[in-house]
């Protein structure tokens, strides 16, 4: 037994440590060099999870029921790896809103909702007094076993105590006057506490090593090591079953606390004030999503050997195992241990508590209280009154209302539960945020109705099949409420609730409520249209990462408000240095001259209501910037749009993307056609001096012939017919190659007139032979053409025979001097006539067949024929007549082989009637 | 972003991972018997928690500058 005046002075000394770490936070943070600005403190801080709960409760748990206790810890494990996701949407949300509070947060989510954050508020108050009452009751109980041990005065009921010499009491108080001094030092919620965060750290670390002391002392002093222990505790027959999880996962209870856990490290109102509003850089969640799970293992180790520790060493003794931490040292008189674990429990317990109550008298000022009083004939009536110190007042006060509600609910009912069943029903309480927070941070379908019917239904049930049956296991309802139910009704039974049984009381609250908080979160949402201000809140929420906060400030609000009015009412909650500062900033940055102006623009309102937000709640300031700004009815297609526009910045900078991909596809396209340009070039270049050469060649003789006539009048007749002769038809040749040339010009610009006739193909072809029949028979050529019908085609006359005679003379120029051979035949191949012209000359090269067909080409090898070839335009124009006609043409040759030119038309139509040979 | 993105993705699959290991079925495999004289259950779970630990440790330790403000 310690002598009271001893604990209370080592009590003393260690909050007065506390206290001074937080005034030195504070101080360093004031001069900008801040302490808790690196990742371990920040981890630490997170730490605050492990309350006395964790402390006492833990080995209590092992020792009642086994290893589920430790779903508690492995459930935020689970989370650290999401947090890399989850939780800095979170803080990123949060910073970008000025959001102080889980209530706030959903609040400003769908449509800064004054309902939304008091209903969320009123649940997160209900579902963490209890908890905090639970602290309480730990460090009186300690206190009562530190002080009293072994005297069963120990074992009091907390009712029976006096107020007046409750530990209890007093260390509620002080923790009241802790969490005013650090948790509310400026109005600005959004400002961080950093004093406060630095004492939390630091009792992070007092309760890890305060349990690693008492972890080592009872495995390694009391007994000879972990294997010591499992060894005896595995001989005494009473606890084989305890490290045997099937009882617990047959229920669904493992995988259930699990969950229940997950959530709870998210949406704790003391997890997301200490990871997501104090936080100091979003980066710190990197060493944070490994750190904390490291600490939560540590401070775990210890715990089934000590349970077991306890079980073994005080056998059948009536000793409450939440308290073996304690009792196991007292029981061999090692105060001094016992002393260091009651300051451990200590620290787990006020930094919860303090934590706790500092988040919880945000929301209740800024989402449940402002709303009300900013209504108010007071406020409105005084209009230049500062309302800083009504705000501290507010705040202060509801720190002092929410601690003392723990301290009444721990003298009504905290004694009749162990520390673990508290702990898992406000986890019960705050896992009912789950669906409408991470809805609504995923999913811009959610919206306020349904957030609120979530929220309704899964509190109600909470309520009904968990904190009811705590009142009647306190006394305070009857007991027939649990065994015949609500009115009678079995069906209504709250721990069986629709007939459900099997599950235990934790699990089958969180079933139906979770059901229902989802179910109709989901349902509600789907069929209830959102306004306008939920849909835009829900895309910035949920695509916060793809607007920037300048777009924020200035599209959103199509309203004005004077300037002087916005000064007015900013200066009213944060001051006049601050809110001028505010002012000043914005208007160098947007160039405007503030003195100048009288009417703010939407960006300008945004700010201060965004500013307003962090001082009291985003709901709260909506209403007092609405009653400020002349607002123009925003509609919901207007918002739409807006919206849109936005995302379509964001969409533009795919489509620059998208468009450089393109313009490369296009330089390579560019490039290529560039190389066909030049190759291009370079054959009209050749042409031209091929052109040039043959209406020169033609011109040279006219001109020489017509000197020789002209210079010598005395030529004899016959000379000079014979002279006059080659002059005509070289002039001939110059009309052939201009005419070619023009109509190549005609068919390419579209100018040819076309003529189409239905013509008798066979009559054709012999009409071109007819008119070439004299140069054959000079060359000695043999033409066969031998027709077995009469095809018809619908072509341009006198086209169609340009084809043919100049594929002929082509024919008549490559052939054979010797034994000249030239075939025509015509078919129907599939719906096409084709026409083809052989001849057995030199041929065509491969590489030749394909360009001969294009314009200022010539087959190579026909250069030394050439004087015989005309402008090389011929297959050209040939090719062009064809294609007009929708057939193709084309050559089919070998070297040395002779070739074969073949052409088609469409639809030839033939006729029964056999030609007549 | 292509770090940020890469270390999302594991991350996830310790989620994944850590959410078969230490939920049924594969914990009733450890429901008897000690190693080192610890009981199986215990031991498991206290490993793969370390494991766990070590693993999102090392993911997070990818480039730890370039994803800064990702």
């Amino acid at each position: 037994m310690l002598q009271e005046w001893l604990i209370l002075a080592v009590s003393f000394i260690y909050i007065s440590i506390l206290f001074f770490i937080a005034y030195y936070g504070d101080k360093r943070a004031d001069e900008g060099r801040s302490i808790i600005s690196n990742p371990y403190f920040y981890a630490l801080s997170l730490a605050v999870y492990c309350s006395a709960w964790t402390f006492y409760g833990s080995v209590g748990h092992a020792a009642n029921t086994g290893l589920s206790f430790l779903t508690i810890y492995i459930g935020p494990t689970l989370m650290a790896p999401l947090w890399w996701v989850i939780l800095r949407k979170m803080i990123r949300i949060s910073k970008r809103h000025h959001i102080t509070s889980i209530a706030d947060f959903i609040s400003s989510r769908y449509g800064k909702s004054t309902v939304l954050g008091g209903t969320v508020t009123v649940i997160a108050v209900m579902g963490i007094v209890p908890y905090i009452s639970l602290q309480l009751k730990a460090i009186s109980s300690s206190y009562l076993i530190i002080s009293h041990y072994p005297d069963t005065l120990a074992y009091t009921l907390p009712q029976h105590i006096p107020v007046i010499q409750d530990t209890a009491f007093y260390v509620t108080v002080v923790l009241a006057l802790f969490a005013i001094l650090f948790g509310t030092r400026n109005t600005d919620a959004t400002e961080r506490h950093e004093g406060l965060v630095a004492a939390i750290a630091f009792e992070s670390v007092v309760k890890l090593l305060a349990f690693l002391l008492v972890g080592v002392f009872v495995t390694y002093t009391l007994f000879n090591g972990f294997s010591d222990i499992f060894a005896k505790a595995l001989n005494d027959g009473r606890f084989t079953t305890m490290f045997n999880e099937s009882a617990d996962t047959e229920k669904g209870s493992w995988f259930g606390l699990i969950l229940i856990s997950m959530f709870a490290i998210l949406f704790l109102p003391r997890q997301f004030q200490l990871a997501v509003v104090e936080n100091v850089d979003e980066d710190h969640i990197r060493k944070a999503i490994w750190l904390f799970p490291l600490y939560l293992l540590i401070i775990n180790i210890f715990v089934v050997p000590i349970a077991m520790g306890g079980l073994i060493h005080f056998q059948t003794e009536a000793v409450d195992a939440d308290t073996f931490v304690l009792t196991l040292p007292l029981a061999v008189k090692q105060t001094g241990i016992a002393l260091v674990v009651f300051i451990g429990g200590l620290s787990a317990a006020t930094g919860m508590v303090v934590v706790a109550s500092v988040a919880l008298s945000t929301m209740v000022s800024n989402d449940l209280l402002m709303p009300i009083l900013l209504g108010s004939r007071y406020v409105k009536a005084n209009r230049e009154q500062d309302l800083r110190g009504f705000l501290l007042l507010i705040r202060r006060g509801t720190i002092i209302i929410v601690l003392f509600l723990g301290y009444f609910y721990y003298k009504l009912v905290g004694s009749h539960y162990s520390l673990v069943n508290i702990g898992l029903i406000s986890f019960a309480a705050v896992a009912q945020f789950a669906p409408s927070f991470l809805g609504g941070m995923f999913w811009k379908g959610g919206t306020r109705y349904g957030a609120l019917s979530g929220l309704l239904s899964g509190f109600f049930t909470w309520g009904y099949t968990l904190a009811i049956p705590s009142l009647v296991s306190a006394g305070i309802l009857p007991e027939s409420l649990i065994t015949e139910g609500f009115l009678g009704l079995a069906i209504l039974k709250p721990t069986a609730l629709f007939g459900l049984t099997g599950l235990d009381p934790i699990m089958h609250a969180l079933f139906w409520s979770l059901l229902f908080n989802t179910g109709s979160y989901f349902i509600v949402s789907i069929f209830v249209k959102p306004s306008a201000i939920e849909l835009s809140q829900a895309t910035l929420f949920v695509d916060i990462n793809k607007y920037s906060p300048e777009f924020e400030h200035r599209s959103l609000g199509r309203g004005t408000a004077p300037v002087a009015e916005l000064r007015l009412l900013l200066r009213r909650f944060i001051g006049e240095k601050k809110s001028e500062r505010l002012f000043k900033a914005y208007a160098r940055k947007n160039d405007i001259d503030l003195e100048s102006i009288t009417q703010a623009d939407s960006g300008m309102i945004n700010l201060v209501e965004k500013r307003l937000s962090g001082v009291i709640g985003s709901a709260s300031a909506r209403i007092m910037i609405s009653s400020l700004v002349k607002e123009k009815p925003v509609s919901l297609d207007e918002v739409m749009h807006i919206l849109d526009e936005t995302q379509q910045i964001v969409a533009y900078s795919h489509e620059l993307e998208r468009k450089s991909s393109e313009l490369q596809e296009a330089t390579r396209k560019l490039k290529k056609a560039n190389e066909k340009l030049k190759t291009m070039d370079q054959f009209k270049d050749d042409f031209i001096a091929t052109i040039t050469h043959e209406l020169r060649t033609p011109l040279t003789s006219v001109r020489a012939f017509s000197e020789i006539l002209y210079d010598n009048p005395e030529i004899d007749v016959l000379q000079r017919q014979n002279f006059l002769g080659i002059i005509i038809k070289e002039t001939e040749r110059l009309t052939r190659l201009i005419n070619q040339i023009l109509d190549l010009q005609k068919i390419e610009s579209q100018e040819m007139e076309w003529h189409f006739n239905t013509l008798n193909i066979a009559g054709l072809i012999k009409e071109a032979i007819e008119g070439m029949q004299k140069l054959f028979e000079e060359k000695n050529i043999k033409v066969s053409f031998n027709p077995d019908h009469h095809i018809m085609v619908k072509a341009d006359r006198d086209r169609l025979l340009q084809v043919i005679l100049n594929l002929l003379s082509n024919a008549f120029k490559f052939c054979n001097d010797a034994d000249g051979e030239i075939v025509i035949s015509m078919s129907i191949e599939s719906s096409n006539l084709v026409v083809s012209i052989q001849d057995n000359g030199i041929g065509i090269n491969e590489a030749d067949q394909k360009i001969i067909f294009e314009k200022f080409r010539q087959a190579k090898t026909s250069s030394k024929t050439q004087r015989h070839a005309g402008s090389g335009l011929g297959l050209s124009i040939a090719r062009q007549i064809i294609e007009a006609h929708n057939g193709k043409i084309w050559v089919e040759s070998k070297t040395g082989e002779g070739a074969v030119f073949k052409f088609t038309l469409p639809n030839p139509v033939l006729k029964e009637q056999e030609i007549q040979k | 972003m292509r770090y940020s993105v890469k270390i999302r993705q594991l991350l996830f699959a310790v989620f994944i991972f850590g959410m078969l290991l230490f939920n049924q079925p594969i914990l009733g495999i450890f429901n008897n018997g000690t190693i080192a004289g610890i009981p199986n259950l215990l031991f498991y779970i206290f490993l793969i928690w370390g494991i766990i630990i070590l693993v999102m440790a090392l993911i997070t330790l990818i480039n730890p500058t370039k994803t800064k403000k990702n």
